[in-house]
């Protein structure tokens, strides 16, 4: 079966500029409209530049039971192409073809309520995801049973656990059956059981033929479940090729330097995800000195310093903090509530944490960082990827050198004779 | 799963010009407005302490008040029926608009979520207003009854002519409900600029009153409001009050060019909803 099942051809997609951040009012169209009676002309000659353009004569075909993966900095497109694919957004200019029904991940516990029950919650979501009544009637057992929460199923969801919750909205998901799947990793955040069985439903739908389209910034991930990898950048597809081969390239665009910022300001362009809840303004990477630095030895301990901007008051912040190795693997993953209390954001407040990096673990070489927060229920407040970097040198606190032993993660070796 | 059409070709291109209306396609999405015009319900009598009462008591107490300003202390005329009656046939009606305008203008909004999630034809967000709305409508529509027999006011033949004024009131809420929804979207204040609109409309539609308190030279004026038509109409078919003819087929024209313009504005507007929403 080699015909294709997505065919893209030359889409772009443009947007005005600040369309996103800013909200036109009637109020603001009076006055806009009273001065653009005394300079309209003046206006005209601007036009073109008041458009940035998210996707760019972007053009693939994938075929049946392929599998996928979408990689690229923020802002590199991937989410626009995901949102054009699955038509929530029209392109500007180009043409794409699709045989059969799309089904996406994207929309996990959309549609849900809080006031509803786990039962009313399964038909709405189904209803979402483009199911059919009788289509989830049929399911409905199994599906229940798939939530491990049988026993709630008739209670409102605001009375669930986040564990349940989650547990819920994945259930509906995992029943979908389409020829096409897409799957962002927003929704992977979740707990590892989650991550675990999100890929165990994915690796069960290549094997059903279906076409998967997985978005993600996890090359571990991507190199382990795609064979065919696209790499956006700037709105443009950058290479198209096998998995491996690909992400090479793109981690190796990523370490260099002008891609990495270490002042510590996070520009809005760089965030994966943004929300009115709160925001991440800054991170750095410290030494304990408060120096900030990007290099240290294999004995030096760190810090990654968050500030957070809450603009809600009485807020959950849970802040989190993954590292990447250069081969784009998440070495380790670390939210707030690992060892310390929830912290309560109030209307305009900054809040300031760390976490610190015991030394004598990572290995020689380059790490990048990412940060965000979520709120209860993992709710993404804010999400900016490789926004950090540092270096891990070569000495031991002994002077001893790195031999460049095999292994990804290190620690004070103990033997002894027994 | 096993549908009809197993390999239905999706192409996605940018739409230009005035879209077509795509009325399969809404066909298809049916169940989805059902299950969001469900949950809508579901969620507002959770919500309530009343729950479902409060579909009654709400008219309730409205014919209760307006009855005691217009009919007691104003002392309008009142056409020889119980004013109660005067005052619940108009509520019901108004509620039912307002609720539409009201509900389908803030709608969008609520259902952000949705829109920048998934694709559906957006069409279902208002429309599933409607429904709930006209659930809200016909509850009270059973309390008029009730209170028709309670007065022993006689019902006559002319109630077959019920769903021609129901399908104006609708037919006029929705047109005036798509142009607050799709206005809604671009710009975001007009969800605190309804309200005062609405009101504003309130007192230009006979719900406390009778055309008859209007005065000759006005009522041409009077006329020109659908709102207006289908309360004069359901208070004939229910109340036996003298009714125009002469003025229906304007009123429907109206409605039905609001309603027309409404449908396409938002459909214009549609593609673009998810990315300024």
């Amino acid at each position: 079966m080699s015909e294709a099942i997505i065919k893209v051809e030359k889409i772009s997609k443009s947007y005005k500029i600040g369309e996103t951040i800013h909200h036109d009012t009637l109020r603001d169209l009076l006055t806009d409209s009273f001065h653009g009676l005394l300079r309209k002309k003046e206006k005209k000659i601007h036009d073109n530049d008041d458009f940035v353009w998210a996707l760019k004569d972007v053009s693939f075909e994938l075929k049946r039971s392929e599998v996928v993966g979408i990689i690229g900095r923020n802002g590199a497109g991937k989410s626009t192409l995901l949102k054009i694919l699955s038509r929530i957004t029209e392109p500007t200019k180009g043409r794409v073809e699709i045989c059969g029904r799309i089904g996406s991940l994207l929309e996990v516990g959309t549609g849900f309520h809080p006031e509803l029950t786990g039962r009313e919650n399964i038909y709405m979501n189904g209803a979402v995801l483009g199911m059919s009544k009788r289509e989830i009637d049929r399911k409905l057992d199994e599906i229940i049973a798939f939530t491990e929460i049988t026993k709630f199923i008739d209670t409102p969801v605001k009375r669930y656990s986040s564990g349940m919750y989650v547990r819920l909205t994945f259930a509906v998901a995992a029943y979908l059956e389409t020829e096409i799947l897409l799957v962002d990793e927003v929704l992977a955040v979740g707990d590892l059981a989650f991550q675990k069985k999100c890929l165990g439903k994915m690796e069960d739908v290549a094997r059903l033929g279906r076409t998967v389209i997985f978005v993600s910034h996890n090359m571990g991930l991507v190199r382990y479940l795609c064979e065919k990898a696209i790499f956006l950048d700037n709105g443009r597809v950058e290479a198209i090729g096998s998995s491996g081969e690909i992400i090479g390239r793109y981690m190796k665009n990523i370490l260099s330097d002008e891609n990495v910022n270490n002042s510590g300001l996070i520009p809005a362009e760089k965030k994966r995800v943004k929300t009115e809840s709160a925001s991440v303004i800054s991170a750095a990477i410290e030494a304990l000195d408060k120096k900030s630095s990007r290099q240290f030895d294999i004995w030096e301990p760190f810090k990654i310093v968050i500030e957070i901007e809450s603009f809600q008051s009485d807020l959950t912040i849970i802040p989190w903090v993954f590292i990447y190795n250069s081969f784009g693997d998440t070495v380790l993953t670390s939210f707030y509530y690992d060892n310390a209390e929830k912290i309560k954001g109030n209307q305009g407040s900054n809040i300031k944490c760390a976490l610190i990096i015991d030394p004598n673990f990572l290995m020689p070489g380059r790490y990048t960082v990412s940060v965000g927060i979520f709120g209860p229920l993992k709710v993404i407040y804010d999400w900016s990827e490789h926004i950090l970097s540092f270096e891990i040198g070569n000495s031991f606190l002994s002077g001893r050198q790195f031999d460049g032993r095999p292994g990804v993660a290190s620690f004070p070796y103990k033997w002894e004779v027994v | 799963m096993k549908r009809a059409t197993i390999v239905n070709k999706i192409i996605i291109e940018p739409t230009k010009g005035w879209a077509c209306l795509k009325l399969q396609e809404l066909w298809q999405y049916r169940e989805l407005f059902y299950f969001l015009a469900l949950r809508d319900i579901k969620v507002r009598y959770k919500q309530t302490f009343l729950g479902v009462s409060w579909a009654l008591v709400n008219p309730l107490m409205q014919m209760f008040v307006w009855a005691f300003v217009f009919g007691v202390i104003a002392k309008f005329p009142s056409a020889g029926v119980p004013y109660v009656l005067i005052t619940l046939s108009g509520t019901i009606a108004w509620n039912y608009f307002s609720e539409i305008v009201n509900g389908a203008g803030n709608a969008m909004l609520t259902n952000t979520n949705l829109i920048s999630k998934i694709y559906f034809p957006r069409l279902i967000i208002p429309l599933s207003v409607v429904l709930r709305a006209l659930l809200d409508f016909v509850i009270a529509s059973v309390l008029l009854i009730l209170m028709i027999f309670y007065f022993r006011v006689q019902l006559s033949l002319s109630i077959i002519f019920l769903p021609v004024f129901i399908i104006l009131i609708t037919l006029i809420s929705s047109g005036v409900g798509l142009w607050a929804a799709a206005i809604s979207v671009k710009f975001r204040d007009v969800g605190k600029i309804l309200p005062y609109f609405i009101q504003t409309i309130f007192f230009l539609t006979p719900v406390a009153y009778l055309k008859a308190a209007i005065p000759q030279k006005y009522l041409w004026l009077y006329y020109l409001n659908p709102v207006a038509g289908a309360i004069d109409g359901l208070r004939w078919v229910f109340l036996g009050i003298p009714f125009s003819w002469n003025w229906l087929f304007l009123q429907v024209l109206i409605s039905v060019i609001i309603f027309v313009s409404g449908l396409f504005y938002f459909k214009r507007l549609e593609r673009t909803f998810a990315d300024i929403i």
